[in-house]
């Protein structure tokens, strides 16, 4: 990261300062204004389900605070194929709406490359994401995914119609940034930091909550994925 | 609206149409909350929350389904059902050159039947009963009453209340409802960003929390929703 800067987006309603990370406008870490709307997952989480997030485990899974430094939580799957961790924040805060750019953006590591299924980003309240290695939201959604392999795949859908794209960069066990920015009208799909797609159709409309879902893949081993941030900025 | 900022006692401050509306500081001692997207609402951990439930069903406060609502309240069915919220601890105090920002975005969906106040207020489980103020000590607060559209900005210490009245009354809408206290002696009362009336004696010295109380006046549901709450202190 080569710093912060700021910019003035106009809004609506008026201006509203955001900070994004020099290596992209569109990776925004901050904005202030007042109707600017912003979750962040907070060191000191309570991962207790039902309390701030509500939490699906399949198996033995589990999400606690990090102990590394910097990890805001770490999820552990059970050792079996499908065991996983679905987890969403209570409440569904956002929305795309025409004119009103949001941004959601994630830092994860996994400890394989193509032993998990995993899905991050906005949906709608949804407690199992996915299911046997696929895609299964029931509503809508937009985010990241892979399932039992190596392919990250951008992606976003209404109901059962829905737009992806394979990006060229392929998943391994360094920490990568996933992140989309909805510009008000359009869907766009950065990892870390480069451009992968612009998506222009299933733009979803409903209510979504910011989840996030590993699961275990054919092999059944333990999965690992490391939360070092995860957070959504909407403008009003 | 526009985002600009300010040195106030060597912090940054910035504020939006309004010099008074801040919606951030920056400075090492800086005491800043709001309601969180993503709050606990389960008593005890983030908030004391204390739910009248006389009626056939209970008196809720939960994350906001709609986008933007950071907290619901649902009140049971029968007159005087409430919700009571306070953040657990008392983070704030009005003291010499210490100024303090309060603000509220906020809808109700009855104008005449309902009790609402927010503000700050020492910890009390009753902030309102039975259709009058309850506050058992001290507060900085806007409020108003069932049976009537009118709406108050209020300062009160050991029980002694005094109040600026709103022009405008109590309707369905969302407003914002704000209150500065300068850190020199006057606490300078806003709605909607437009200036409602000063207080300048009478006001607490305790230590008060954020808090929230709405309650139905008839025997129906009434909802109360939160776009966002907010305290910075200097």
């Amino acid at each position: 990261m080569g710093g912060i800067s700021s910019k003035r987006l106009q809004t609506p309603t008026g201006d509203v300062l955001v900070f994004h990370d020099n290596a992209s406008e569109a990776s925004w870490v901050d904005a202030i204004g007042r109707d600017v709307r912003k979750w962040e997952m907070r060191y000191g989480s309570d991962f207790t389900t039902a309390k701030e997030y509500t939490l699906t485990a399949i198996g033995a899974d589990t999400i606690v605070q990090g102990v590394i430094a910097g990890r805001r939580a770490l999820i552990t799957t059970a050792a079996a194929e499908n065991s996983g961790l679905n987890m969403q924040l209570i409440g569904t805060p956002f929305q795309l709406a025409s004119g009103k750019k949001l941004y959601f953006g994630a830092k994860l590591t996994f400890n394989t490359a193509a032993g998990n299924d995993f899905f991050v980003g906005l949906a709608s309240t949804d407690t199992d994401i996915i299911v046997t290695h696929a895609i299964s939201v029931a509503a809508s959604a937009v985010g990241w995914y892979a399932l039992s392999s190596t392919a990250l795949v951008a992606y976003n859908e209404i109901h059962a119609d829905s737009v992806t794209t394979t990006a060229t960069p392929v998943l391994d066990t360094s920490a990568h940034i996933y992140e989309f920015l909805y510009d008000g009208t359009n869907l766009n799909f950065y990892l870390d930091h480069a451009l992968v797609a612009q998506h222009t159709t299933f733009v979803p409309t409903v209510v979504m909550a910011p989840s996030i879902v590993l699961q275990s893949s054919a092999g059944g081993a333990a999965e690992t994925c490391a939360i070092d941030w995860m957070r959504c900025i909407q403008l009003p | 609206m526009s985002i600009l900022s300010k040195y106030v006692n060597g912090v940054q401050v910035y504020y939006d149409d309004y010099e008074h509306r801040w919606v951030r500081a920056i400075g090492p001692d800086v005491r800043s909350w709001e309601m969180r997207i993503g709050s606990d609402f389960t008593t005890a951990i983030e908030y004391t929350k204390t739910a009248i439930n006389t009626g056939g069903g209970t008196s809720t406060i939960a994350q906001g389904v709609t986008a933007g609502i950071r907290a619901l309240i649902t009140t049971d069915d029968a007159d005087n059902d409430s919700i009571n919220l306070q953040l657990v601890g008392t983070p704030f105090q009005l003291a010499s050159n210490h100024p303090l920002y309060f603000g509220w975005k906020g809808t109700i969906n009855e104008a005449t039947q309902s009790d609402l106040l927010m503000g700050l207020a020492t910890k009390d489980t009753t902030l309102i009963a039975a259709h009058a103020l309850n506050v058992v000590d001290d507060g900085v607060y806007f409020y108003k009453l069932d049976n009537t559209v009118a709406i108050y900005g209020a300062a009160e210490k050991t029980g002694t209340v005094g109040t600026v009245a709103v022009a405008t009354s109590m309707d369905v809408s969302a407003h914002i409802y704000e209150f500065l206290y300068d850190g020199v002696g006057a606490i300078t009362y806003y709605f909607d960003g437009t200036q409602v009336g000063q207080i300048t004696s009478g006001y607490p010295t305790v230590v008060l929390s954020p808090s929230l109380f709405f309650a139905t006046g008839s025997a129906a549901v009434k909802t109360c929703t939160t776009e966002w709450m907010r305290v910075i202190q200097l």
